[in-house]
């Protein structure tokens, strides 16, 4: 009876009643899993293009074409659309979704540069300062932060320069350099298994590219550049700068913390000196691309400890009628190798996709992030992932499933085989209005990760939700999302309930939330915090708490706004407890 | 009743020496004291001009271009009136209406201890909405038998008009982290946030948060009220540390004359600071 009832509620949280309706920053963001991390690059990219352009440019094309979470279609599509080689976004749903929340108000003309402060009232204070600069010839972008508690205003500071001269593209200062399918040189994040991962694992590196990233250690310090030959893009990179990490036998473990308040963290901040050189070429051929990556690394610690690495990468793709393949090949100095290949079939609105890869334990090459599910990387992986994706009429389904295992054989606590998969539908009613109906099943077995350490599971977690959305009037729209989150060993299950609304009254916005979280065990639950524009975070619940939020957006002029968040969180179900107070002022402004 | 006051202006002085000579992580080191205009002072301790007042332009170069060329204006006051504790401010400027350029220099001590801050300042008024503004700071410590070291740092100040009657003000103070002496102590590195809002012609009003890494934030709320065409009131509240503040100011023609007094509700002592400024005021 139990199980019939329980069978029960899991359809009823199947029905997901979705209206097109924007309550955080980006849907598209939104739709992502709050589980995983996103690239903060990727916000600060959005953030960027809605204040300074007014519509689809070649420069804007150009930056929203460095999207960690385009496929390499839409970011050709991009380009396309300028060129006026094609009308509309048809094919490119998601990009018509981005370029209507970008640029459905009407922005300011003549705008050459945006800014940020962000002030985040945690245990102490956290400042973050971001900007980027247009100018005729080039553009120039900074970010600073400082941590609570850090000594330091600049803490952490990045700032780049671009430009471009003929075909030539050239940065200076902090840059990443995105070659291949990440084996030797990627962005801060890997990417992971969830809905539309084969999207993201099918995109190619396309060269150097500023870096916009709060991560402190990741970036290139140096010189940039790209340019298109007849015989191919080449791209080269020398960096020279220092990180906070460590060196480990046959690895350099880079820090991603980025805190410098306690004496050991001031004391090895930035404690490893890194030299790094990059050179890729690609060349396109009538149905496909080619290219190879070749780097070496020097890293030289406070004791002297030396750790040298080279490594090269072979990759490509190749279209056959509705089929991509896809492949890259890489090796280092170390001995270790890594493969990871794939490929999708694409007719009309039905997809399927397949991506294998193998990473020796242990493998470092020089900024490798690529398609993994294990954070852990000493036991290596090996995996395949499936992806299915099809339209009926209105309604479409998708499905994924990822196996994976470690690579090492020894025994311990981590498990050695890990599965995770989801299934989705979503029905869509009319353009102006509709009607989502939408599954999301994950099964998984590994780690995750508490505020300050790391756990891992071994018993499959089951995690279904349900997110219902009405729109009142224009000014008004609430949503409601519930969750539901059990292990599959017989324990009872977490269960989560947010309301959000938002509500617009001429210059203001008013956005609130609220949740509440009946946890069991460290079955978790997830929900997108309420965020000032620019971030990005999750809130998760490790144990049952109650939680109200509420943003308060103020525009100042069509060229500016303020905008203010705070939050209570009641750590007990009885709200016998003094709640946790958290708050952020953030001034946008442009000029 | 002579010798009492004299022991008591000596005791104190030798406690603020002792917080500045010996002073361990947490405590106040050199160059601490805001040099800023007495009105400033009145307003809740702005740390930002946001009334006309030439002498703001030393702790905010930002308003060097607010005001009309040339001015020129100082003050002076006792540091908890104590008289062997004196802090003077100068300052020079002027400004087209593009740039803006000023000098300022502060003292702040007595013949045993003085800390000396010259500034060089520079503004740029970007399409009327944005003046961004920086100071190259010269720091001097002499001190009396010990000899004197000196330094140089930097102040990063951006003020953006965010309509017609909100301002915002952003600033940095030494972000790269500046040291001075044989010990290398560190100055102070602050960063200062707030906004300045002009509700009515009669009412300036500002709220700023001010932070010294190494303390906790300090949040600071004031307002300015003109009474009369060219005298007005001023009054305001710190948090940390716990000060009220009053004062006024009154202008003639070219001239301001400014008073500020600051009542460290903990310490119980409170700072007179009387300025003045020769500028044409717009």
């Amino acid at each position: 009876m139990l199980t019939w009832d329980l069978l029960l509620i899991k359809r009823v949280l199947v029905l997901l009643v979705f209206h097109r309706l924007l309550f955080g920053q980006f849907e598209i963001i939104e739709s992502f899993d709050p589980e995983k991390s996103l690239p903060e690059s990727d916000l600060i990219i959005l953030n960027t293009a809605s204040t300074i352009y007014q519509g689809l440019t070649e420069e804007s094309a150009a930056l929203l074409s460095q999207l960690s979470f385009l496929t390499d279609n839409e970011a050709v599509a991009l380009g396309e659309f300028v060129k006026g080689d094609i009308n509309d976004f048809d094919q490119f749903q998601r990009i018509q979704m981005v370029v209507t929340e970008l640029w459905e108000e009407k922005k300011e003309s003549n705008i050459n540069g945006v800014f940020y402060h962000r002030i985040n009232f945690v245990d102490d204070v956290q400042y973050k300062w971001i900007g980027e600069l247009n100018f005729e010839k080039f553009t120039f972008g900074f970010l600073g932060e400082r941590d609570g508690e850090e000594i330091n205003i600049l803490d952490n500071y990045s700032t780049f320069i671009e430009t471009r001269y003929g075909e030539n593209q050239f940065i200076i200062g902090n840059f990443q350099m995105l070659s291949g399918y990440g084996l030797i040189s990627w962005r801060t994040f890997p990417v992971k298994s969830d809905f539309g991962t084969i999207n993201s694992a099918l995109r190619r590196g396309r060269g150097i590219q500023p870096f916009r990233s709060g991560h402190e250690s990741w970036a290139y310090r140096g010189f940039g550049w790209t340019r298109n030959f007849d015989m191919g893009q080449i791209s080269g990179s020398i960096s020279s700068r220092d990180i906070d990490g460590s060196i480990q036998e046959e690895s350099v473990k880079l820090s991603s913390l980025g805190l410098h308040i306690s004496d050991s963290q001031v004391e090895n901040h930035n404690n490893i000196t890194e030299i790094i050189g990059l050179v890729n070429w690609q060349t396109a051929f009538k149905s496909g691309e080619i290219g190879i990556t070749t780097g070496s690394g020097l890293w030289i610690d406070n004791e002297r400890r030396k750790f040298l690495n080279i490594a090269s990468s072979l990759y490509g793709n190749y279209q056959i009628l509705n089929l991509k393949i896809f492949s890259e090949i890489a090796f280092t100095s170390q001995l270790k190798s890594a493969i990871i290949t794939g490929g999708r079939l694409k007719h009309d609105s039905f997809y399927y996709g397949i991506v294998f890869r193998k990473i020796a334990p242990n493998y470092f090459a020089i900024r490798d992030n690529s398609f993994r599910n294990w954070n852990n990387k000493e036991m290596g992986e090996f995996g395949f992932l499936q992806e299915i994706q099809f339209k009926l009429e209105k309604t479409t389904l998708k499905l994924y499933s990822d196996y994976f295992t470690r690579q090492t054989n020894g025994k311990g606590e981590f498990e050695n085989h890990g599965h995770e998969m989801g299934f989705s539908i979503a029905q869509n009613i009319s353009s102006k209005t509709w009607i989502q109906t939408k599954l999301k099943v994950q099964e998984t077995s590994s780690e995750s990760y508490s505020y300050d350490d790391y756990n891992y599971s071994n018993v499959p977690i089951s995690t279904f939700k349900t997110t219902f959305k009405w729109k009142y009037n224009k000014n008004n729209s609430y949503q409601f999302q519930l969750q539901e989150k059990h292990k599959q060993n017989g324990t009872p299950s977490s269960w989560g309930i947010q309301l959000r609304s938002k509500h617009v009254l001429d210059d203001w916005s008013i956005y609130g939330y609220w949740v509440t979280a009946k946890i069991t065990e460290d079955a978790w639950i997830y929900y997108w915090d309420v965020n000032v524009p620019g971030e990005m975070k999750s809130k998760v619940f490790t144990q049952s708490s109650h939680y109200l939020g509420t943003k308060i957006s103020y525009t100042t002029s069509k060229r500016s706004k303020i905008h203010f968040r705070f939050s209570y969180t009641w750590k007990k179900w009885d709200f016998n407890v003094i709640p946790i107070v958290r708050s952020a002022l953030q001034i946008n402004f442009s000029i | 009743m002579v010798v009492s006051n004299t022991i008591f202006h000596e005791t104190i002085t030798m406690l603020v020496f002792g917080m500045v000579f010996f002073c361990p992580d947490s405590m106040l080191g050199s160059f601490e004291s805001d040099a800023i205009s007495p009105i400033q002072n009145a307003a809740g301790v702005a740390p930002f001009s946001f009334f006309p007042s030439s002498q703001g332009a030393f702790s905010d170069p930002t308003i060097i271009e607010k005001n009309q060329p040339l001015f020129i204006a100082g003050s002076y006051n006792r540091k908890f009136g104590l008289k062997s504790l004196s802090e003077s401010l100068f300052v020079i400027g002027g400004s087209t209406n593009e740039f803006g350029l000023g000098f300022g220099i502060s003292q702040f001590g007595n013949l045993n201890y003085a800390e000396t801050l010259v500034s060089f300042m520079g503004s740029k008024n970007i399409k009327d909405v944005l003046i961004f503004a920086v100071a190259i700071n010269y720091y001097q410590l002499n001190i009396k038998n010990y000899g004197n070291a000196a330094t140089v740092g930097t102040r990063i100040s951006l003020r953006y008009k965010m309509n017609s009657k909100i301002e915002s003000i952003i600033s940095m103070l030494n972000p790269t982290g500046t040291r001075i002496g044989q010990t290398k102590e560190k100055l102070p590195q602050i960063i200062i946030a707030g906004f300045m809002a002009k509700p009515t012609e009669k009412i300036m009003a500002q709220i700023s948060l001010v932070q010294d890494t190494e303390f906790p934030v300090s949040t600071r709320f004031g307002l300015v009220y003109k009474l009369f065409h060219n005298f007005g009131i001023a009054m305001g509240k710190v948090n940390q540390p716990n000060i009220i503040t009053t004062g006024g100011y009154l202008n003639w023609k070219n001239l301001q004359i400014e008073i500020g007094i600051l009542s460290y509700v903990d310490l119980g002592l409170i700072t007179y600071q009387t300025g003045i400024s020769f500028t044409r005021i717009p």
